[in-house]
């Protein structure tokens, strides 16, 4: 699993192709809210939230992709699936190196969306991490599964956000509201709901993935 | 080995493998011959476990494949060369070797991953070329990359499908003693070829397929002159 880890961070530090594309798009998205919205009368909580963790699916859809192009391109998901691994591992590992780097581009988005559209009345705490934390794990765990399966078709780029965003929408919502609360003081007790939802729809997403990834990989 | 009973695949309404019954044994090097659509490329997809029959039973070093499923064991004996490298273009030769060294490394062999790259690398001619990204390599180094990757685990069964394609005479000349060394080794080698002339000069024996059935069995091998007749009376065409 670690291997596989490896290898997909080994190639994006050469090329940074993924987190290039990801990066430029959020940017671009964030920069034609700021201008084209009045920052100062929509920048509340929800508001900055929803914006946050939209932007990151948006600009993530790119990267998990790709991830899987990659994989296709030379046939390298064969060679996996010839490898004598548990085929479990390959979704783990695959999830995994997505994860990093859309944490990755969270951690800078976040901060990035406040300063462009305000930072006025918010006070974040620090169940904010914890919020990004899970919800990025869910985009990946979700995201993987659906891009393995969209890669395995001619649509891949279209049919992967068809696939993933109704399967996302429960957690945007959770993560929305918890990032919102998040942003204006509410401690961890106050967001426990939406933080038991995030973390019981990532346990049940990797899990359906780890288990199913031998079906969706045979031919 | 290899035991296949009325083995069939079907992509949708297309029948492609028709009941095939195939039995190879240790060291032996079987060549698959046939025109093109006769069901070779899927013959050794199934053998190789990358893709599963419709019907029919597949074992492997003893242990049941299909109906069942394959072992890790089982999967880390295997050496597959297809129409695709298996390689990833953004990595380096070596960083690739690594890669596949590390996950074909959990059946005791500890050696250094970085260590069999290398030798592997060395092995096949590209030892100057380690460092290229994969995308820079020609179409003949890249089969020689694609050779050490199936090769470097020392595989118990080869599985090659049409491995001399887009090499010269002395990548040929390189594959071709490579499969001798391990068949002598104990390797079953099984490999899909229009090469009459390497047929005749490696394999102990040839398979014809046509329309998905194996219409021929036979060893020793003929001379490449006799094979091509034989070939052409029992399918009609050329080779």
């Amino acid at each position: 699993m670690w291997t596989i880890v490896r290898k997909d961070l080994a190639i994006e530090l050469r090329t940074g192709e993924m987190a290039s594309s990801m990066f430029l798009l959020a940017l671009l998205m964030v920069l034609i809210f700021a201008f084209t919205l009045e920052p100062e009368r929509l920048a509340g909580p929800e508001f900055l939230a929803g914006l946050s963790w939209t932007t990151l699916l948006v600009a993530g859809t790119l990267a998990l992709n790709r991830s899987f192009v990659l994989e296709r391109e030379a046939g390298g998901l064969t060679g996996l699936a010839l490898a004598p691994i548990d085929r479990g591992s390959i979704y783990l590992g695959k999830a995994i190196g997505n994860f990093l780097l859309l944490l990755v581009a969270g951690v800078v988005l976040l901060p990035l969306i406040a300063i462009l559209l305000g930072t006025r009345g918010l006070a974040p705490t620090m169940v904010l991490p914890l919020v990004l934390l899970l919800g990025v794990v869910g985009i990946a765990a979700i995201g993987t599964l659906c891009a393995a399966i969209a890669s395995r078709t001619r649509a891949r780029e279209v049919l992967l956000p068809i696939l993933m965003f109704p399967l996302l929408a429960p957690l945007l919502i959770g993560a929305t509201r918890a990032t919102a609360g998040a942003l204006v003081g509410e401690s961890a007790g106050e967001l426990q709901s939406w933080l038991l939802m995030l973390a019981g729809f990532d346990i049940v997403f990797a899990t359906s993935g780890w288990l199913s990834f031998d079906y969706i990989l045979e031919e | 080995m290899i035991e296949a009973r009325a083995l069939r695949k079907a992509f949708g309404v297309s029948l492609v493998l028709r009941d095939v019954d195939l039995d190879v044994g240790r060291g032996e090097i079987v060549a698959v011959l046939g025109p093109n659509g006769a069901g070779k490329s899927t013959l050794l997809r199934l053998l190789a476990c990358i893709s599963r029959a419709n019907a029919g039973r597949l074992s492997l070093f003893g242990a049941d494949c299909h109906p069942g499923r394959p072992t890790l064991d089982v999967l880390a004996r295997i050496g597959f060369l297809g129409h695709e490298p298996l390689l990833y273009e953004d990595l380096s030769p070596r960083q690739n070797l690594e890669f596949f060294a590390r996950l074909y490394s959990r059946r005791g062999r500890r050696d250094d991953a970085d260590v069999v790259a290398r030798a592997s690398l060395e092995r096949v001619g590209l030892g100057h070329a380690m460092e290229r990204p994969t995308r820079a390599l020609s179409r003949g180094m890249l089969q020689r990359l694609a050779i050490a990757r199936a090769t470097q685990h020392q595989p118990e069964l080869l599985l090659l499908d049409e491995p001399f394609t887009a090499l010269d005479e002395s990548g040929s000349d390189l594959l071709s003693g490579e499969i001798r060394r391990l068949a002598a080794i104990g390797t079953s080698v099984v490999m899909v070829t229009h090469d009459l002339a390497r047929v005749s000069s490696l394999a102990g024996r040839v398979v014809i397929l046509a329309a998905g059935r194996v219409v021929h069995d036979a060893s020793p091998v003929p001379a490449a002159g006799e094979l091509a007749l034989g070939y052409r009376r029992l399918t009609g065409l050329e080779v």
